[in-house]
Parts: C-alpha cells; sequence; structure tokens
C-alpha cells in the first residue's frame, strides 16, 4: 500500500517537473514584486491585466521579512533577473537597489505632476502615496486633553511608559523614522532620544501592526506607527485616535511608496506599461481611498476615509541624507535595544 | 569579535532554548507514554484523536499561537520570558509529540514485557521505555532548540530580545547575507556541540536493538503521582489545540467568512500542497539514499557526516534563497531558476537534516539480519531494496515524510526569495494578511491549514498502523 | 570452494588468524567451537556479508571475497539460515519463501517446491504472517526460503537449536535430500554433536582463530 502510493507520488512530481519546463509563454506579461499589502494591490493588479490584456505575475513580500526579503530577491538575482518592476510600501530599499545599479532609469508621463524632490534625479525611481508615522491613541484611556502631541511626549516623566510602545527600530518604518531623527536633530541628539526611551522602559514589540494591536486592546494607552496600521483599526471602528505628531516645528515623517523598473528584467515594455499605470494620479487616489497610503504628494481630490490629509506637515529631510543614516542608525539601535 | 552585549544575549538565548526544548519534551514523553498505560480500546477511541489532532496543529503559525495566548497570559499576570516560552512550548509541542510518538512506537514488546517480569511498572516506564524512546525525543529536543533560538518574533511580542534578534537586524541592514551566517555561527557550534555530546552519551542505547514480535505488552500500571503527571501533560495537549482553535473559530465568525478564505486562497492552497508533496517525497528518497550509505561507514565517519548535515541548520532562511539565486541564477540553468524546483530545492535544502535524523532513528532500530537475508537471496539489489529495505523503513518514510511536508507549508522566508513569480504559499498569504491583526481572513487560512494536516495526519497515520514493521 | 588465509578482525581484535579450508560439491562439514570462536563470522565471510582483513575466498574458480573486494551475496548462488529465522514481517510465509525466485521459475519449479513444502510440513501454513509462527514453524519456513533457488552452497548458522522433534526431524530430511539430490555444499555450525553427526560428513574445530580438521564423521 505504502509502496503504491509512493509510486503514484513519483510518477506526479516527474510529470509535474516536465509539465512546468513545458509551458511556454502564451500571453504577455509582467513580472512585479512588491511590498504592496496583498489586500491592495491584487485588486489593482487586476484592473491592469483587464485593461491591458497583459498577464502579472506577482510576489508579494511579508511583514514577518521586515519588506527586506523582497529588496534581497532582486539583489540575488543580479545575474539573471526575473522581475520587471519593484513597488515598494516605502523608498530606503529602493534607494539601495539604485545604488547598486539594479534599476533602470525611466521617467513615466504619468509621474509629470510629481514634485522633483519625490524622484530620484536619475530617473531610477518615483515616489509617490505617502504614508505617515503617527502617534495612535486609545481613547478609553486617555482623555482629549492629555492626547500627546510630539514624539518627545514617549520621554515626558509625568508619563507611564509601560502604557507606550514603539515597533523595534532596528527594522522597517521605524528605522527610517530614526534615520530621519538623526539626521534632523544631529547623531547624538538623535541616539540621545532613543536611550531615553529605553532607559525609561517604554515597550519596544515586534513591528507597527503590533503596536496598533497593543493600542486597540488597551494594553498600552498610546504608540508610534504607521498611518496605514492605524487606518485599518480606524476602519473597524476600534476606540483611537490618530495624531500627526510635531507640526509645529519638526514635522512628521511621510514616507512615500515607490515604484521602480529592474535593470535587465524580462518583459520591460510591459514593465513600462505596469508603471505608468501606478503612477496614474487616479492610482494615487485608489491607494489613498483603499486605505493603503494616506498623503498624496501633487494635488487630488480626495474625501478622507481614515483622517484628513490636507495640513500634514511633513519632516523637511531629503530622502537620500535619510538612507545615509541607516547603517549607522541600525548599529546603535541595535546596541541599544538588543540586550 | 562577540561584544559583551553579544555574548550575554547569545547566553541568555541559550538557556531560554535549552528550556524550552526540556519542557517541550518533558511534557510530550510524560503525555505519550500512556500509550503504554491505558488499554488499546481506550487509546484508539480517546487518546489517539487527541495526538493526531495536536501534531497537526504544528501547521498553525506560532505568531497565531501567540495571539491567542497573549490576552490570556496578560489577564493571569504571567509576562516576559515565561511567557515566552510557555507560547513558544505551545507551538512546538505538536513536533515534540510527533518524535515522541515515533520513538514510542517504536519501543519493542518483548522488552517491555521482559522489564515487567522483573521489576515495578514505574521502573519499566523509566528504565525501559524511555531509553528506548530516547534517540526520537533527541532529535526532538534538537529541532526544538534550534527552532528556538531561530525565532525572534515570539520572544519580541513578550519583549525579550534573543540572539535571533541580532542576527535578523544585521541580515535587514546590511543585504549581506554572509554576515548574519557568521554572526549565528557561534549560536550553532553550541548546538552542535551539545547534539554531540548527546549522541555521545547515547551511543549504547543505538545499538543492539532487535525489534521484537510479541504482541503489544499489558498496560503498566503507574504509582498515583505519575498516572497525575501523565493526567497535566495531557491537559497541556488539550490546551494547546483548544485554546488556538477556539480563538480561530470565534475570530472567522460566520461559515461565509470561512469560504472565502478559502475561495481567495485556492491558488495557494493547490500550489502549497504540490510544494509540500514534493519537496517531502525528494527529501525522503535522498535520506534514504544518503542514510543507507552513511549508516555503512566508520563509527568516526558517521559522526562526522550526522554533525555536517546538521549545518544547514545554522543558515539562516533567507541565505538558502540567496544562495540558491545565485548558483542556479545562469542561463544554462534556466529550466530550474524560476521554475518549482526551486523552492523545492530551499526546502530540501533547509530540512533534508531533519528527514535524515528520522530515518537515522529508524535506521538504528532496524534489524539487520532481515536486511542481511535480503542480500542472500534477493534478485538483485533492486529487489532486495524495494520489497525489503523499503517497506522495513516506511515507518521512518512516513514520519519524515510528514515532517518535511509540516515544515515545508510553514516556511517563509527562503521560499519569498526563490518561489517563481505569480505562485505563493498559504503560510506567504497569512503573514502578508498578518498585517491587519488576526482577522478573520488569517483566522480562515489558518483553520484551512489546519484542516489539510489533519486529514493528511489522519491518512498517514492509518497507512503507518496498516503496516505491519 | 576454496578459502586461502582468511583474517578477520573486530575492533583491534584478531577473530580469526588465517582461515584455509576447501570443500567439494556434495561435501558436508561441521565448523564446531565454543561461543565467539568466530564460526558465525565464518559462515558471514563465505556469504559475503562481512569483508575479509587479508586471504580470498574462491567459488566455482573464481575470487569472491578479498579485502578490496566483496561479490554481493546474492550472485554466489547460496542460501543462509541464521540462528534467528528472520522472516520479513510484512510479507506473508508464502512471499518469504519465493522472495528469491524469478516468476518464470515459479512457474517451471512447482514440483520442488510442492515437495519441500510438504518435507518441511508447511504447506498450510502459506498464507500466515511470520508473527503467527511458532519457533519451528518459522525456522522451518526459513529452511525452505534457503532451500528453494537450489543453492550450490548451503550455510546453516545452528538450525536447530531449540527446536522440537517434529521440526527436527523434518528439517533434517529435508536438507539431506536436498543435498543428495543437487550435490550442495553444507557448511554448518552448531555446538550440538549429536546434531553435527546427523547431517555433516567431516568436523571442523574453530580454536584460537585457526580452523582445524578433526576428523571424518
Amino acid at each position: 500500500m505504502v509502496i503504491r502510493i509512493l509510486r503514484i507520488i513519483i510518477i506526479g512530481i516527474i510529470l509535474t517537473g516536465v509539465l512546468s519546463g513545458c509551458i511556454g509563454k502564451r500571453q504577455e506579461e509582467v513580472v512585479i514584486y512588491t511590498s504592496v499589502d496583498q489586500i491592495f494591490a491584487e485588486d489593482i493588479l487586476k484592473d491592469f491585466e483587464n485593461k491591458t490584456g497583459i498577464k502579472t505575475k506577482t510576489v508579494f513580500d511579508v511583514e514577518a521579512t521586515k519588506t527586506v526579503g523582497l529588496a534581497n530577491r532582486i539583489i540575488s538575482e543580479k545575474n539573471m533577473p526575473q522581475a520587471d518592476v519593484y513597488w515598494s510600501g516605502e523608498f530606503v530599499m529602493t534607494i539601495l537597489l539604485a545604488k547598486d545599479g539594479l534599476l533602470e532609469p525611466y521617467a513615466s508621463p504619468s509621474a509629470n505632476d510629481i514634485p522633483s524632490i519625490y524622484k530620484d534625479t536619475q530617473n531610477l525611481w518615483t515616489g509617490y502615496a505617502g504614508r505617515a508615522r503617527i502617534i495612535l491613541v486609545n481613547k478609553n484611556l486617555v482623555a482629549p486633553k492629555d492626547y500627546p502631541n510630539s514624539i518627545y511626549d514617549f520621554l515626558d516623566s509625568n508619563r507611564d511608559p509601560n502604557m507606550m510602545a514603539i515597533a523595534q527600530p532596528m527594522f522597517g518604518t521605524t528605522m527610517t523614522h530614526a534615520a530621519a531623527l538623526y539626521a534632523y536633530l544631529g547623531e547624538d541628539e538623535g541616539r540621545t532620544f532613543f536611550e531615553k526611551l529605553k532607559e525609561r522602559g517604554v515597550k519596544v514589540v515586534d513591528g507597527n501592526s503590533v503596536v496598533r494591536d497593543m493600542v486597540v486592546s488597551g494594553q498600552v494607552a498610546f504608540g508610534l506607527t504607521d498611518t496605514d496600521d492605524a487606518c485599518i483599526a480606524v476602519k473597524k471602528g476600534d476606540p483611537v485616535e490618530i495624531i500627526i505628531p510635531d507640526q509645529d516645528e519638526m514635522g512628521a515623517l511621510v514616507i512615500p511608496n515607490t515604484v521602480a523598473l529592474i535593470k535587465d528584467g524580462p518583459n520591460p515594455q510591459a514593465g513600462r506599461k505596469l508603471i505608468d499605470f501606478l503612477l496614474e494620479k487616479d492610482m494615487e487616489k485608489t491607494l489613498i481611498e483603499a486605505g493603503w497610503s494616506h498623503i498624496p504628494v501633487r494635488q487630488i481630490d480626495i474625501t478622507p476615509t481614515c483622517m484628513s490629509t490636507d495640513e500634514v506637515y511633513p519632516m523637511q529631510i531629503s530622502f537620500e541624507e535619510m538612507f545615509n543614516y541607516r547603517d549607522k542608525v541600525n548599529q546603535d539601535m541595535t546596541t541599544i535595544f538588543v540586550k | 569579535m562577540m561584544s559583551v552585549r553579544q555574548f550575554g544575549l547569545l547566553y541568555k538565548t541559550l538557556i531560554y532554548a535549552f528550556m524550552t526544548g526540556m519542557i517541550v519534551m518533558l511534557i510530550a514523553f510524560l503525555a505519550t507514554s500512556v500509550i503504554w498505560t491505558v488499554k488499546r480500546k481506550w487509546f484508539n477511541k480517546y487518546i489517539k484523536p487527541l495526538f493526531l489532532t495536536s501534531i497537526s496543529m504544528v501547521f498553525v503559525p506560532a505568531y497565531i499561537h501567540a495571539l491567542a495566548w497573549m490576552d490570556l497570559l496578560n489577564a493571569i499576570g504571567i509576562r516576559g520570558q515565561v511567557a515566552s516560552i510557555l507560547v513558544m512550548v505551545m507551538s512546538l509541542l505538536p513536533l515534540g509529540i510527533m518524535m515522541s510518538l515515533f520513538g514510542l512506537i517504536l519501543a519493542e514488546d518483548s522488552m517491555v514485557e521482559m522489564g515487567q517480569l522483573y521489576t515495578k511498572d514505574k521502573c519499566v516506564l523509566i528504565k525501559i521505555i524511555f531509553p528506548m524512546a530516547k534517540p526520537a525525543l533527541v532529535v526532538g529536543f534538537a529541532m526544538s532548540f534550534v527552532w528556538t533560538i531561530q525565532d525572534y518574533s515570539i520572544p519580541s511580542l513578550f519583549f525579550v530580545n534573543t540572539y535571533a534578534l541580532e542576527i535578523f537586524s544585521k541580515y535587514s541592514s546590511t543585504n549581506q547575507p554572509i554576515l548574519p551566517f557568521i554572526i549565528s555561527l557561534p549560536m550553532m557550534l553550541i548546538t552542535l556541540f551539545i547534539l554531540w555530546v548527546f549522541i555521545r552519551r547515547n551511543k549504547t542505547i543505538f545499538s543492539g536493538l532487535r525489534k521484537g514480535l510479541a504482541k503489544r505488552a499489558m498496560p503498566l500500571s503507574l504509582p498515583i503521582w505519575m498516572v497525575f503527571l501523565q493526567f497535566i501533560a495531557l491537559s497541556f495537549v488539550m490546551v494547546q489545540i483548544i485554546v488556538p482553535v477556539l480563538s480561530l473559530t470565534v475570530k472567522v465568525q460566520t461559515l461565509d467568512n470561512l469560504w472565502t478564505s478559502l475561495y481567495l486562497a485556492y491558488d495557494e492552497v493547490v500550489f502549497t500542497i504540490i510544494l509540500g508533496v514534493m519537496t517531502a517525497t525528494v527529501s525522503v528518497i535522498l535520506a534514504t539514499l544518503l542514510v543507507s550509505k552513511v549508516m555503512r561507514m566508520d563509527k568516526n565517519i558517521k559522526t562526522i557526516i550526522g554533525m555536517l548535515l546538521l549545518l544547514p541548520l545554522a543558515i539562516p532562511a533567507p541565505t538558502v534563497g540567496i544562495g540558491l539565486n545565485f548558483v542556479f541564477g545562469r542561463a544554462s540553468m534556466s529550466f530550474i531558476y524560476g521554475t518549482l524546483w526551486m523552492p523545492v530545492f530551499a526546502n530540501i535544502i533547509r530540512f533534508l537534516s531533519f528527514a535524515c535524523m528520522v530515518m537515522m532513528a529508524q535506521h538504528m532500530r532496524l534489524d539487520q539480519s532481515m536486511l542481511e537475508s535480503a542480500k542472500i537471496f534477493q534478485k538483485n539489489r533492486f529487489h532486495g531494496f524495494y520489497k525489503v529495505y523499503v517497506p522495513m523503513l516506511s515507518p521512518g518514510f512516513l514520519a519524515s515524510f510528514f515532517l518535511v511536508f509540516i515544515l515545508t507549508i510553514g516556511e517563509l522566508s527562503a521560499t519569498l526569495i526563490v518561489v517563481p513569480a505569480g505562485t505563493s504559499t498559504i503560510t506567504m498569504r497569512i503573514y502578508n494578511y498578518l498585517h491587519y491583526g488576526s482577522s478573520h481572513l488569517v483566522a480562515g487560512l489558518c483553520l484551512i491549514i489546519l484542516s489539510i494536516a489533519i486529514i493528511t495526519g489522519f491518512f498517514l497515520i492509518h497507512l503507518l498502523a496498516k503496516s505491519e514493521v | 570452494m576454496r578459502i586461502n588465509a582468511v583474517e578477520k578482525k573486530y575492533n583491534h581484535q584478531e577473530v580469526l588468524k588465517g582461515i584455509d579450508l576447501m570443500v567439494t560439491s556434495g561435501e558436508r562439514i561441521v565448523v564446531m567451537g565454543p561461543s565467539g570462536s568466530g564460526k558465525t563470522t565464518l559462515l558471514r565471510l563465505i556469504a559475503g556479508l562481512e569483508r575479509p582483513d587479508s586471504g580470498e575466498i574462491h567459488m566455482f574458480d573464481k575470487i569472491v571475497s578479498q579485502p578490496g573486494k566483496v561479490m554481493s551475496p546474492y550472485k554466489r548462488q547460496i542460501g543462509m539460515v541464521f540462528q534467528n529465522a528472520t522472516l520479513w514481517p510484512f510479507m506473508s510465509v508464502e512471499k518469504n519463501i519465493l522472495f528469491p525466485m524469478h516468476k518464470n521459475e515459479i512457474k517451471t519449479q512447482q514440483n520442488h517446491i510442492g515437495a519441500l513444502l510438504d518435507h518441511l510440513d508447511i504447506r498450510r501454513l502459506l498464507h500466515t504472517r511470520p508473527s503467527d509462527l511458532s519457533g519451528g514453524e518459522a525456522k522451518r519456513v526459513a529452511i525452505a526460503r534457503a532451500l528453494v533457488s537450489n543453492p550450490k552452497i548451503l550455510l546453516l548458522d545452528e538450525p536447530l537449536t531449540h527446536l522440537d522433534r517434529h521440526s527436527k526431524e523434518k528439517i533434517t530430511e529435508a536438507i539431506d535430500a536436498f543435498i543428495i539430490k543437487n550435490k550442495s555444499t553444507l557448511i554448518y555450525v552448531t555446538h550440538d554433536e549429536s546434531e553435527a553427526k546427523q547431517l555433516a560428513n567431516s568436523k571442523y574445530i574453530i580454536e584460537d582463530g585457526f580452523l582445524i580438521h578433526e576428523n571424518d564423521i
């Protein structure tokens, strides 16, 4: 019995192997790697298929790899790229790929109205549809008059550090945030800020969605997270409030989505078409209305579903500057927080 | 060089992993030891389904265990390291139960009966059954230990930092996969040392065991305190199933939601099963060939090869994927590059060791004279191999197939780097959805994975029960 | 068959220190000696289950064993019965017995197989599983498996120990008839002097690692 089943399985495998080698390309296709959440990206890419007749093949990143999984995949495929388009929810890994010479310049006509600060000088990538770093507050635990309005509220000695959370600052957007603070405040002051966080005993958790979950469940009163995570809670009707911090002086960190064409990808023409599609003004609107992004980089009429996006004052730091701090920040954050 | 901070972290992590591994195997052994103490009928009716369901829980991502347990543990005031160990134990218990059962099923009735003639049942359990199950228990401990030291997500949920976090932090910031490999070396060397000590101390058990042909021995009757311990261990197994399943079911809310999850993930379900079956089959074949060669070699070479087999466990998962892309990413290899074979290879590299360990444990228990008879009477090599060797190893085949299948289905980081564009595993989708916390979609997907596991599990165990080895 | 100066060590201890032996077809020899003297090892060397540390074994004018090269056991036209019956538990008695035979052989050798089953009184057991056999029955099945393919050399490792009289008689008769008919060589290991007399016509003793021809029986 066992042997018979084994035999069937082995034949099945040989057939699968042979068949997978035989199925050739019948339809024009484009391969996209994206760290945009599947739940949003899937519908958008379906629309692209319907509109152009080009089949999309996608690999989605997952939060557990802190969005570095696919960037590493592109680096490892350097000799023989398999992807045509990289569509990321942030910019750090995109700049890294650009610096490694893995991207192909492409000035999409859809991006003509995007301000140049959101574009690479050599058109290796284009940013749009930003997310902001915000403070999410549990309304049941904090009275409106006590709402924090600055990241320095995390250091306020009148507040209980046990009731605040941030995500691990060695990874993801929290690391980018740390890099932005290093750039804005200077290295020493930036480092001191995080040392004090650690010293006070602010909770450091595994990812921005965990910060949100802890705020929602009341395990902490407020936490630093991203707008996309926060908006999920707002949409579910959880008792939370989004605060955009430091609007008086420093500004809030806004992290754009980025789109880039992979150098020597298998379908460059289809790749360009997809990039044009993704960077359209309407698409930015779709992303914001769907709840993935919240801050448009160009003039768009939107009815806000989660938070008002009119008056977000962004931190005035160039993406390049933040990128350059990332090694230093990672090293410092590991030393401070991993003990 | 390692800094004082890193050294302290490593030390802390090793203790944490050691505790976790020991607790997992202790509970697993106590719980599974009931197969020697309860009546056959009772066992088949109640205990067997319990164990099967427990083993199937291995498919539930550790993260889901954590989410299910977090509120509960918080409410009763268990936090930090203790909470982290508890959740880790719960998520590893299925693995422990599986290895422990494997060990106990192979223990021989005749030896147990012989023991019953001369000593108390309590001593039979401790002095005869335990040593006979020990090789499998050691493998179970090693797996739990390695798993625990590599995971940073559960401990970080409970604010416990581990050495794995350090490695991952380096990996994510440097994009140099070799660097985390170097950092993970001290961790691996210590693991190897621990395994080596275990193997050295236990080698006498490995030799001279013969499979008895006697019928199932009479149930042992144990002193009340041991029965109590068994009862506690069994309760753990039950809780380990009930808490996540209940929390998953509550979160799915309606049957409609479950159908939505299934509809959305249909392609992934099919792809995952194909990937799992292919990886498991190829691994079992490779492990069989490898182990049958290695077992004939000199003792020292055997030890060295055994150690080498464990090395892939030290390679961080993404590095495996990156390495494969590097090797196959060339025109001459395009028949493999970008195909289903890439994730199959990645998972083989990651999990072949486990298949080999199971096969070795099975091999050590083989009655050599049966194999030698085959050598004399076979018509040709293939005849003997196919008709005698393969059936005699079939429990090992099934156990290692199931193990690799389970591990492959749950694999994330290496698969992500090599999976063909346009395909995805259920686990990849679950982790993508986890961004939304424990939504009904995630819960639905977990229930789907759980059902696949239970069906596969029952099917395999049914086959195993029918085979006469 | 000829054995030339064969030596074998286990864990640096010399078990066989230089074995020389020559047997011709139809000859029946018994090898005796105290426990641990290397009797079983000698049989295993002849079967090809062990590799000699030095010396050679010839069968039918071919070298079948030497330190660097060992011909696979199944190619040597031997039949062997171990101390235990070593029946494969997952095959029926019939499958165990017919294991060494090709399909067409089974057809052409029906008479031979039938005679063997009757001689050993195991025809009624064909469809049982080995786990349901008594010790004597299992041994008789093992003998049938060893004789079914008409081996040129028959190696028996204490086949009659701990058996009831019925089984002993059946086995002795079957082996006797088989050797007379096939002119096979019998090499037989035992402790028991009376058993030795029943089957063999010359007696050897292993003493201190050497094989000594003691007398003809």
